[in-house]
């Protein structure tokens, strides 16, 4: 997390605020198997991120 | 309360967070560790124009200064009712053929073209007066979500990318120059930032949005022929049509999020989309009814589906919508051993199995009925008769209710 600016490890902090998680642990908590709201949060916003969607074609997939 | 856009937002007294403020802050750490902007979006929010005009006004001492810079122009600067003129030269005016869109970086240019609009409104010269006319029309789109007359970068840029920065900090279009790595930091490099974020295809409902914005485009060029004065103050019917159309732009942008993949993953953080397990139950026996009833069980409580409102749901993933969905009114809700029930009715083509994994959202917005009502809404308005036309609050007036409405309602 080397390039996280100081304003942005104090609103994670805020937004972290009783749950149990650092700004500095979430890359840890997104690559374990917590169960918390909390993790299960920044799993999803984390993996959303790493796994953009490309394109739009995902509206005809069919999942039968 | 401090919100993000589409938030709930975080208590500043360190209470309860909703989940939707970590999935952010997730993808703020993570374009900060990348050092690349993350997309929220798959799809665009406006449609790129190549008669884009990228504009920034000032106001200094009773002056102001427009700057602006055509497609593939560079930048150009003057003051006052040239500077109407300079945009009348570069496209900026209801006499064009089709309306050029508008760049703006900050929040201060419209306020500053609006009030020289309104002092050159009634100009003797057509240009000067028909770039008037045109900022009119601007500001008035502006207040429309959806609209693609207007781009407000460093808002448009936040729909689609999150940075790696605190919420705040996503409102500077310095930020955003240097995430995007654009250097050109005049008005002609909005240009080049629109190029930056308006890849990809349109929220699909957002077409309809661009077609008012055509509509009212050659609404505002019939009234200016007709003499008609933008300047003046609506009248109460056209002011109460203004409140209902931005009101369904409003209610069609949120309706069109939600048929963006990354944006429904999001959604279920915010209560907005649903997921949980199918549960069907057949008709009682010797029943008229050939549709089972469908109850989903969530282990989320926050949704935002409410008893009365049609959904749209389909077996699998909020990532992955596939064309086999369901329609279906939400009929009853509750919580049963610390789950949320959705009871959903009768479904018929397309019901889930039970025990299948089930997304819901809200169904989506028919922008042809809301352009269906606006036209009733406005022959209402424009009666003789309308106490808004008229000033006159209607006087309460008592008369006979037929008998078959009174028991209705006393079975209800």
């Amino acid at each position: 997390m080397n390039a996280v600016s100081g304003d942005l490890l104090r609103y994670a902090q805020q937004v972290l605020t009783g749950t149990g998680h650092a700004p500095d642990q979430v890359a840890s908590v997104v690559a374990g198997t917590g169960e918390d709201a909390a993790a299960r949060a920044l799993r999803a916003g984390w993996e959303c991120a790493a796994n953009p969607v490309v394109g739009a074609c995902e509206q005809t997939e069919d999942v039968s | 309360m401090r919100c993000e856009s589409g938030g709930r937002g975080v208590r500043t007294d360190g209470g309860r967070v909703v989940s939707v403020e970590w999935f952010d802050l997730a993808q703020r750490l993570y374009a900060a560790e990348t050092g690349r902007p993350v997309a929220r979006l798959a799809h665009t929010t406006f449609t790129p124009s190549a008669s884009a005009l990228a504009v920034r006004a000032t106001v200094r001492g009773g002056s102001v200064s427009v700057s602006a810079a055509s497609f593939g122009g560079g930048e150009e600067t003057a003051c006052d009712e040239a500077g109407l003129a300079l945009l009348a030269r570069l496209g900026g005016t209801l006499a064009a053929d089709t309306p050029a869109m508008l760049l703006t970086d900050d929040t201060g240019t419209i306020p500053a073209l609006v009030g020289l609009a309104r002092a050159h409104a009634h100009h003797s010269d057509p240009n000067i007066s028909g770039s008037a006319a045109m900022v009119g029309w601007w500001a008035d789109r502006a207040d429309h979500p959806g609209t693609s007359a207007v781009v407000n970068l460093p808002a448009a840029s936040s729909a689609r990318y999150v940075l790696g920065v605190v919420p705040e900090a996503q409102r500077s279009a310095r930020v955003w120059r240097k995430w995007l790595q654009i250097t050109d930091e005049s008005v002609a490099g909005m240009h080049e930032w629109v190029r930056a974020i308006g890849s990809g295809p349109l929220l699909p409902l957002l077409a309809a949005i661009g077609e008012d914005d055509a509509y009212s485009f050659s609404r505002a060029q019939s009234a200016l022929v007709d003499g008609h004065d933008w300047s003046r103050p609506d009248n109460t019917a056209s002011a109460a049509m203004g409140l209902r159309s931005r009101c369904d732009a409003a209610d069609v942008m949120s309706s069109a999020l939600l048929d963006d993949p990354m944006w429904r993953e999001r959604a279920l953080h915010t209560g907005h989309v649903a997921v949980g397990v199918a549960s069907m139950t057949p008709p009682p026996k010797g029943s008229r009814r050939r549709n089972g009833s469908l109850s989903v069980t969530c282990e989320r409580l926050d949704s935002r589906l409410r008893v009365g409102s049609a959904v749209t749901g389909w077996v699998g993933t909020p990532r992955r919508r596939p064309f086999e969905q369901f329609t279906v009114e939400v009929t009853s809700t509750e919580v049963v051993g610390g789950k949320l029930v959705l009871g959903l009715g009768s479904v018929g083509m397309y019901a889930p199995p039970s025990g299948a994994s089930v997304v819901l959202m809200p169904q989506a917005a028919s922008p042809f009925a809301m352009r269906a009502g606006r036209g009733r809404y406005w022959r209402l308005y424009r009666g003789r008769r309308s106490w808004l036309s008229t000033g006159q609050t209607p006087v309460p007036s008592r008369r006979e209710v037929p008998l078959d409405v009174l028991i209705a309602g006393a079975e209800e």
